[in-house]
């Protein structure tokens, strides 16, 4: 089974963005800043390409979005985490604690 | 997601397409403006934090399609689109579009519409009977066969049968019969058609009563007065009454009571014809007069059975036959040789509608062949002329599987418009089966319904057209050099894709070719028809009207009376040359009779067929019809019932029976004791035009008494003229004397030729059909080829080409396809006439005459289609197209 860059990639923004959004709502541009913060400026992601991901999300049901106002008072679409995200983002969560572990033994192993 | 979310989910997005690139649109604008605050804030100057703030979010458009691949319609969208898209190409080219609309509209059409023709006549004709599958006929069989395919038998052979028969769940026996139907109160009644029945009818053929009861094996042995109504004759003259049960209405003057209703669409278990009401066949001595029960050698039932679970019909047929002959030779007086089993569809074959049915299907599909093969050209030649459309779709990046996808979806449309039109036609010609049938005074009742399966096969027929002549088309396309196509528009049409083309021509017109000749073939016949000596003369001053003194009430001594009475009122009437009485009218459905016959001197040998065609007229016959009598005379008003007994034979009994000598004064017996033969008739044609000579009897009407007769009168005017006026003479001779089918003799005729007008009518119209749709095919194939050769054409007009040089080059192209397809087609023609053969009349299936004709006529239409393709050639304006690069 082979993962292409964009694979990896998108799995691992998946769990970014749940994790930036079970601190609280966020729109948009708000998650990319909240993933900066998190990740210790460590992380960033292509602004755009964030969006095609969050729709694939929101439709498997993760998120839900509504349209509100921001803090300057302009209107912005706020997204928030589900019940059934919070438990994906357990099992993200896991995975990529399973799959950092077995790297590290990897190289260890040489 | 689940798939029936997703579907859900699109189709939703397809319907909110604006609302959806909006609230995108929306979103992605929000951010970047963010980020341009966020890079003002970091201290940039407004356009480098705008320019930024694009950059850093990456390709905006790239990005809107994609997050709207996510939300949008997907699959569903793309199938709308590409429908919309056809729907548009297929507009901008109305007439390619409309021309295989109508091809496919025309054939689909025909073949549905013979298809529910079958339906009603062959493969489901009586839908109310439980299995019908399992329901074969019975018939009595002679050895050689006289009478046709549906020999009755009399009523105490149909009991020794139904008890002694193994093979069957139960035999019924029928027939058809006139009935005078009176309410107790009316002066006059109204002649209807009955079905005389065993009393196990209705429950042999699953049919039960939706009011009331059938009748009980009792009221057979008991001939009990009791009737069944069919429902339509309830409802028509009894107003649906619920209190109809034990309602008492006379037929034929006797009493007879109501005891059941038949549910509604049942009307007979043969295929075709309707009664509209039943009675136990004991009654008919009751209703008729004279008893035909008790009388062994009268013949005058048909006969149902159901087989038994796992009785084939080849197994029924032997034991029948079997069991017919252990009885027979058992000692009755009549020997039955023969019994025979056949499937309920084969009843009426002979010269009847199943083997002309047939033929019509395969013409009907030889016509859908064509029309698809039109379909294929054209789709072909579309196909190849869009190379650039589709290369430059291929270049500005589709996918190859899209565009694939889109051409069938163009086809699919294409077939469907051509489906709805075809059913569309159906519908419309269905009805005109009652042309399919020969003209009979039975009643007929058409189960017509155009069912589900039938249209199930027509769009079937429309899908298969469409994969298979949109693929090929739109997988040739899609392999489209890319840099050929756009360079030089396909101007040499590519080898194997022309023959093709080729080829479907060629297959049209052989197609064509055959049907013409079939029709032209079955107009011969007909020609030929009408030469035949059918022994009488002039049917056109003829007027046949048939009656039954039964249906009066009438027993036989004033059934005679009334007889005479009625001859010399009508010969008293001014216009009217001579009239006389029949039993059987020559040619016509129904009236024969054949009786054994003892010639005297002469012993038959044993088992040798001995009943011969026994004709019962009253004086003057033989001057009315115009018969001439070659030796002695014919009845006269002396020959009565008192008299010596007499007989006229016809010329093929006296030289079968008499060869060499006089047939005058020898005698013969048919039953009722000996007759001196008095005269001798010229032959005639009394069964079918194309029978051989055939041994016929004439007794007189005075000496030997048949209620159901046919008046002849000889007028000399306009036999029509006289109608009323006949018309009013029944009704003073008695009330309820029946005054049935009043016809000129030419008009009972047409029923003799039917099976020839109607072959060369129905191939004709579809050897038409074939005939345009070829034309149309050879007209849009060179219309191509024009266009294809444009260039070319330009070139040799630039060099001094002419245009009658011009012309002749493109017709001389259309010229050998059609020459070709002639050939293959007069071969193709040559085989199908052997099949034909047994149909057609005094002409030879290979009838030069006739091919001559339809390939005259088929060049014809060649020139005429190549001709405004020719002419467009001509106007090729050398300049424009060598410009055209």
């Amino acid at each position: 089974m082979t993962h292409t860059k964009a694979d990896l990639l998108q799995g691992t923004l998946d769990l970014l963005v749940l994790k930036a959004l079970s601190l609280g709502p966020l729109h948009g541009y708000g998650i990319i800043q909240r993933i900066r913060q998190m990740s210790g400026e460590m992380l960033t992601v292509e602004q755009g390409s964030l969006y095609p991901a969050l729709y694939r999300i929101e439709q498997r049901g993760w998120v839900r979005s509504k349209w509100g106002t921001n803090e300057t008072g302009r209107k912005a679409k706020f997204y928030t985490l589900t019940n059934a995200g919070r438990k994906q983002l357990v099992v993200e969560e896991e995975c990529w604690d399973l799959l950092a572990l077995a790297i590290e033994k990897m190289r260890e192993a040489t | 997601m689940r798939w029936s979310n997703l579907f859900i989910t699109r189709l939703r997005a397809l319907m909110r397409r604006e609302d959806i690139l909006d609230d995108i649109e929306e979103e992605m604008r929000h951010h970047i403006e963010l980020e341009t605050e966020t890079n003002l804030e970091r201290g940039m100057k407004p356009d480098e934090a705008r320019v930024a703030a694009l950059k850093s979010f990456g390709n905006l458009t790239q990005l809107k399609d994609l997050a709207y691949d996510v939300r949008g319609g997907g699959m569903l969208e793309t199938l709308w689109q590409d429908l919309r898209y056809s729907l548009r190409t297929l507009r901008k080219q109305p007439a390619v579009t409309s021309i295989i609309a109508l091809s496919m509209g025309l054939a689909i059409g025909a073949n549905t519409t013979v298809y529910t023709w079958m339906e009603s006549l062959v493969l489901n004709p009586t839908p109310l009977v439980k299995d019908s599958g399992m329901l074969v006929a019975v018939n009595s069989a002679n050895k050689d066969g006289i009478g046709g395919e549906s020999d009755p038998f009399s009523y105490l052979t149909y009991v020794d049968w139904r008890d002694n028969a193994r093979s069957f769940d139960g035999l019924i026996a029928h027939n058809f019969i006139r009935l005078n139907l009176r309410q107790g109160d009316e002066p006059q009644g109204e002649p209807i058609w009955g079905e005389i029945v065993s009393s196990n009818y209705f429950d042999v053929l699953g049919v039960p009563a939706i009011l009331g009861r059938t009748f009980s094996d009792d009221e057979e042995r008991s001939a009990a007065p009791v009737t069944v109504l069919n429902y339509r004759l309830w409802q028509r003259r009894f107003g649906g009454d619920r209190n109809i049960l034990g309602r008492r209405i006379l037929l034929n003057g006797a009493d007879v009571t109501v005891i059941g209703v038949a549910p509604a669409g049942f009307d007979s278990v043969i295929a075709v014809y309707g009664s509209e009401l039943w009675i136990p066949v004991t009654l008919q001595p009751l209703l008729q007069g004279r008893n035909r029960i008790t009388d062994r050698n009268d013949r005058w039932l048909q006969g149902t059975a159901r087989l038994k679970n796992g009785v084939s019909v080849v197994q029924a047929n032997t034991e029948m036959r079997q069991l017919a002959r252990d009885i027979s030779e058992a000692g009755s007086e009549t020997p039955i040789t023969s019994a025979v089993v056949k499937l309920m569809r084969e009843r009426f074959t002979g010269p009847g509608f199943y083997p002309l049915l047939s033929l019509l299907l395969g013409v009907t599909a030889l016509v859908l062949l064509t029309a698809c093969a039109n379909v294929a050209n054209l789709l072909l030649a579309r196909a190849s002329s869009r190379g650039r459309e589709i290369a430059v779709r291929l270049a500005l990046g589709a996918r190859r599987s899209h565009i694939i996808r889109q051409l069938m979806i163009e086809s699919l449309l294409l077939s469907l418009i051509g489906g709805c039109t075809g059913l569309l036609l159906a519908r419309w010609a269905k009805p005109l089966v009652v042309f399919l049938s020969p003209p009979t005074p039975l009643p007929r009742q058409w189960n017509l319904d155009m069912n589900g399966r039938i249209v199930l096969v027509a769009f079937l027929v429309t899908l298969v057209t469409a994969l298979i002549f949109g693929l090929v088309p739109a997988l040739r396309a899609a392999k489209t050099d890319l840099v050929t196509s756009l360079k030089e528009e396909g101007r040499s049409a590519s080898g194997s894709r022309s023959r093709l083309r080729s080829t479907l021509i060629i297959a049209q017109v052989a197609l064509s070719l055959v049907a013409l000749v079939s029709a032209g073939l079955f107009l011969r016949s007909l020609q030929q028809a009408q030469k035949i000596d059918v022994g009488f003369s002039d049917p056109d001053h003829l007027l046949i009207v048939g009656t039954d003194f039964n249906m009066a009430g009438l027993k036989r001594e004033d059934g005679l009376a009334a007889a005479d009475r009625l001859l010399e009122r009508v010969r008293a009437l001014s216009g009217v040359t001579s009239a006389s009485l029949s039993t059987m009218v020559p040619l016509g459905f129904g009236g024969h009779a054949y009786r054994p016959t003892n010639v005297e001197g002469y012993v038959p040998q044993p088992n040798e067929e001995t009943s011969i065609e026994r004709v019962i007229v009253s004086d003057g016959y033989f001057e009315t019809m115009g018969i001439p009598i070659v030796d002695g005379r014919g009845f006269t008003i002396q020959d009565r019932g008192d008299t010596q007994r007499v007989a006229v034979v016809n010329q093929a009994f006296a030289k079968r029976n008499y060869p060499g000598q006089d047939p005058i004064g020898k005698r013969i017996d048919q039953g009722q004791g000996w007759a001196t033969v008095v005269g001798v008739a010229k032959d005639g044609k009394y069964g079918y035009l194309g029978e051989p000579p055939t041994p016929v009897v004439y007794s007189s009407l005075q000496q030997w008494y048949a209620p159901a007769v046919t008046l002849h009168v000889r007028t000399a005017n306009k036999p029509k003229m006289l109608t009323e006026t006949a018309r009013g003479v029944f009704a003073r001779i008695n009330a309820n004397l029946p005054f049935l089918d009043p016809r000129t003799m030419t008009e009972h005729l047409g029923a003799s030729t039917f099976g020839q007008s109607f072959g060369a009518s129905m191939l004709s119209a579809f050897g038409a059909l074939a005939l345009l749709i070829a034309a149309v095919g050879l007209y849009g194939v060179l219309s191509y080829v024009v266009t294809q050769r444009t260039h070319e054409i330009a070139i040799r007009i630039a060099i001094g080409a002419t245009p009658r040089q011009v012309m002749s080059l493109i017709l001389k192209q259309g010229l050998i396809l059609t020459l070709i397809g002639l050939v293959v087609g007069s071969g193709l023609a040559m085989v199908a006439g052997r099949l034909l053969q047994s149909q057609l009349l005094g002409v030879s299936a290979s009838d030069p005459l006739t091919f001559i004709g339809v390939a005259l006529l088929l060049v014809g239409m060649a020139l005429g289609a190549c001709f405004a393709p020719a002419r467009r050639a001509t106007k090729v304006d050398p300049m424009v197209a060598l410009r055209y690069e």
